[in-house]
């Protein structure tokens, strides 16, 4: 009996010290994850200006080369409650088309002709991609961000400023979507961040790090789990010359890089560690380079996403680009944008072409830049 | 009882290894781009560690050759050595300076470098100097434009002068020399560094006697704004900058503000808008396994150059990055400093060689 005593409480007082040793070894983890030895030191590449500070977000962007236009979705933060226009707008990127000075930097919104569709007004749009067809027809699929919601919407562009709704596809498994890759006519693939839409679930699914993310992928018919038990995947991009699918991860601030087959099947290639936040990725057709706009330190981001009607609380903001060499054997990193937050908050979206470079947020401004030496920078 | 002494130790010992994790920035890395083209100059390899930009001449003096917390003085295989480089014309080629009556020409290994412009319009150089047992001086030099030579006037040796790692000339023979530590040897460095109880200071030479003006820190960096009235200290192990009013009469100094940079600052220098630029080490765990095997090609650690743009009151900075590496280009940036009305940087080294680039992106926004 005085045996079995002392064996039982040994066991007992083992089982504390592991426990103790988890959680001291979790809150250490933790704590690194919050970047509380980061900042932002401010650069540019070049001159920048804001093209506008109209609209509580500016989070997603995609480029379409036939157009030359960069397409924006506007609003995404009153998915967070604030009030603002939502929409869908573009940018030339031409410069020589004519237009003046003043002319060059506007931006012009679209009409969006609804067609019957029940819930236009929950329409929050954030994540966005193309497809340009051979025909000349240009579709654009868009990301709702609605909290009670979310969907892929379909739209084709008609008489060069208007959108024409095809479809919606709604789950009851989007619960946190966040960006789109198109990889073929209406064949596409989304990010899904978390298991809770936001709030303190979201915050506390995060801190422990459970990996309820996913990337979902939709042949044109049927909606498939592509890829699961990812740790916050965010931003997603496509390279249609490679066939490689680069999916973003808040959490573990890496990219993760895809073959994708003729079934479209993932294959996982590698992980390219980043050490900051990726949110939206933006893949360069001609050269394969990867753009990331990124959230370099994590209790700033935290702090501005849980009060974005605060404009004293800032989140910083980083542009990244990737050159991939040796296919995928290693890279070289550049980081052509960064900013503290003053001038651009929390940047969400990147989209780079003929030495410009503009920059989306999660609910703030668009930035427009030009590369002095987009070369070297 | 014995429980609650074990959680507390727990808990301290959690919070001290994840200081120790910030600390050494083991969640950091550096992401490249640079401010316009970059070329390096020829000339200096072993170390471009601190430069001084005599504005008057279009000269920049280079200080190359460090040798620091050496232990075995046969592994000092490179010559202490000082380059010119013509800052009128993009040569791109620096060159070395005879120094002349030298008393230990063998154990010159110069550190940290300031200029004064004497009273006839000459150049005289204050130079941080090692040998190759680490022992420490701070040597005067004259340069002598028409021989084109360094002439050398003195050697002031003080108990004070602990580890000497910068100097600040505030006369024709005063100065400011700044202790980056108390330690000798590697390892008590590395107990300082953990420990977080430093020996080092900053002391004052008046010409003839030496002053302590602060005691148990890390200076590193120091450098006076263009008025002399601001001293700029650099606390690189604990990633602040020190700015103190500095009374030359009295010789006192009084703390404005302490600047959190969250990197470690090395070198300074004051540019013509009275602007600070230093070169600094984001990634301490790298910095610390490059500067402790200074020859490993293998090895080498990230180069930032800041600007801080303080406000009138010194209290605030605002920084700016104008170049980032991570090693490959650029390892162990120490110094970084401006010419030609801002349009030009050089950046020097801690061990390497020195990197001459264009500013040709736009530093106010």
């Amino acid at each position: 009996m005085g045996l079995q005593s002392a064996a039982a409480h040994f066991i007992n007082r083992f089982i504390i010290w592991i426990t103790i040793f988890m959680v001291a070894c979790f809150l250490l983890r933790l704590l690194v994850v919050l970047d509380l030895n980061k900042r932002v030191y401010n650069h540019t590449p070049g001159p920048c200006r804001v093209l506008t500070d109209n609209y509580k977000g500016t989070a997603g962007m995609t480029y379409v080369e036939s157009q030359k236009r960069v397409y924006i979705t506007l609003g995404y933060g009153r998915a967070h409650d604030l009030k603002t226009k939502t929409g869908i707008a573009f940018y030339k990127t031409n410069r020589t088309d004519g237009r003046s000075q003043q002319e060059m930097y506007d931006l012009i919104e679209m009409t969006i002709n609804w067609n019957g569709y029940e819930y236009k007004k929950e329409f929050i749009p954030t994540g966005i991609d193309s497809y340009s067809s051979s025909n000349g027809r240009v579709l654009l699929y868009v990301i709702n961000a609605h909290p009670n919601h979310q969907c892929i919407h379909f739209f084709q562009i008609v008489e060069s400023s208007k959108l024409n709704h095809r479809k919606a596809i709604c789950d009851p498994s989007f619960s946190s979507l966040q960006d789109i890759a198109v990889v073929g006519p209406d064949r596409l693939f989304v990010t899904n961040m978390a298991a809770f839409g936001r709030g303190w679930a979201q915050i506390l699914e995060f801190s422990l790090q459970t990996g309820q993310g996913a990337v979902y992928y939709y042949d044109g018919s049927k909606l498939s789990t592509a890829a699961s038990s990812l740790i916050a995947p965010t931003g997603i991009g496509y390279d249609a010359k490679r066939r490689i699918l680069y999916v973003g991860s808040m959490i573990r601030e890496s990219i993760f890089a895809y073959k994708v087959a003729k079934d479209t099947t993932l294959e996982l290639l590698y992980e390219m560690m980043l050490l900051t936040s990726p949110i939206g990725v933006f893949v360069e057709s001609k050269t394969g380079d990867i753009w990331i706009a990124a959230h370099p330190v994590i209790h700033e981001s935290a702090w501005h996403y849980t009060h974005p009607e605060n404009q004293n609380i800032h989140s910083p903001s980083q542009i990244l680009r990737i050159r991939i060499q040796e296919e995928g054997n290693s890279w070289v990193t550049t980081e052509p944008y960064a900013n503290d937050g003053a001038t651009i908050s929390a940047s969400s979206s990147v989209v780079f072409t003929d030495e410009q470079m503009l920059i989306g947020s999660s609910f703030g401004r668009l930035l427009h830049c030009d590369l002095t030496h987009s070369y070297i920078t | 009882m014995l429980k609650i002494v074990l959680v507390v130790l727990l808990a301290f010992l959690v919070q001290y290894v994840f200081k120790t994790l910030l600390m050494f920035d083991i969640n950091k890395r550096t992401y490249n781009h640079r401010p316009g083209p970059c070329r390096k100059v020829d000339g200096p390899v072993h170390g471009s560690e601190d430069i001084a930009i005599v504005e008057e001449l279009n000269l920049a003096f280079i200080t190359s050759g460090l040798v620091y917390l050496i232990e075995d003085p046969t592994q000092v295989t490179w010559k202490g050595q000082i380059f010119a480089y013509d800052l009128s014309k993009k040569t791109y080629k620096a060159e070395s300076i005879p120094i002349v009556n030298l008393e230990d020409g063998d154990g010159f290994h110069p550190h940290g470098i300031s200029h004064w412009i004497k009273k006839d319009g000459s150049v005289r150089l204050f130079v941080v100097v090692h040998s190759k047992q680490f022992r420490h001086s701070i040597a005067i030099l004259d340069f002598d434009k028409t021989k084109w030579q360094l002439n050398h006037v003195k050697t002031v040796r003080d108990d004070k002068f602990v580890r000497p790692n910068d100097v600040v000339a505030t006369g024709e023979n005063s100065f400011l020399v700044s202790n980056d530590g108390g330690a000798q040897t590697i390892v008590g460095n590395a107990i300082e560094m953990f420990t977080g109880f430093f020996k080092g200071g900053l002391v004052y030479f008046d010409g003839m006697n030496s002053h302590y003006l602060l005691e148990n820190t890390v200076a590193n960096g120091i450098i006076l704004s263009r008025d002399r009235k601001t001293l700029f200290v650099s606390h690189i192990n604990q990633e602040t900058i020190g700015v103190f009013a500095w009374d030359q009469k009295k010789i006192t100094i009084k703390k404005i503000s302490e600047i959190e940079t969250l990197t470690g600052c090395d070198n300074f220098f004051i540019d013509n808008e009275d602007n600070l630029w230093s070169g600094c080490h984001p990634v301490l765990k790298d910095a610390v396994g490059h500067l402790g095997d200074a020859t490993n090609p293998n090895l080498y650690s990230q180069s930032q150059v800041l600007r801080f743009k303080f406000s009138s009151d010194l209290k605030s900075t605002e920084m700016l990055e104008v170049f980032s590496d991570d090693g490959r280009f650029t390892a162990a940036s120490a110094i970084a400093a401006t010419f030609d009305n801002g349009k030009q940087l050089l950046i020097g080294t801690v061990f390497r060689d020195l990197t001459h680039c264009d500013i040709d992106v736009p530093l106010d926004f």
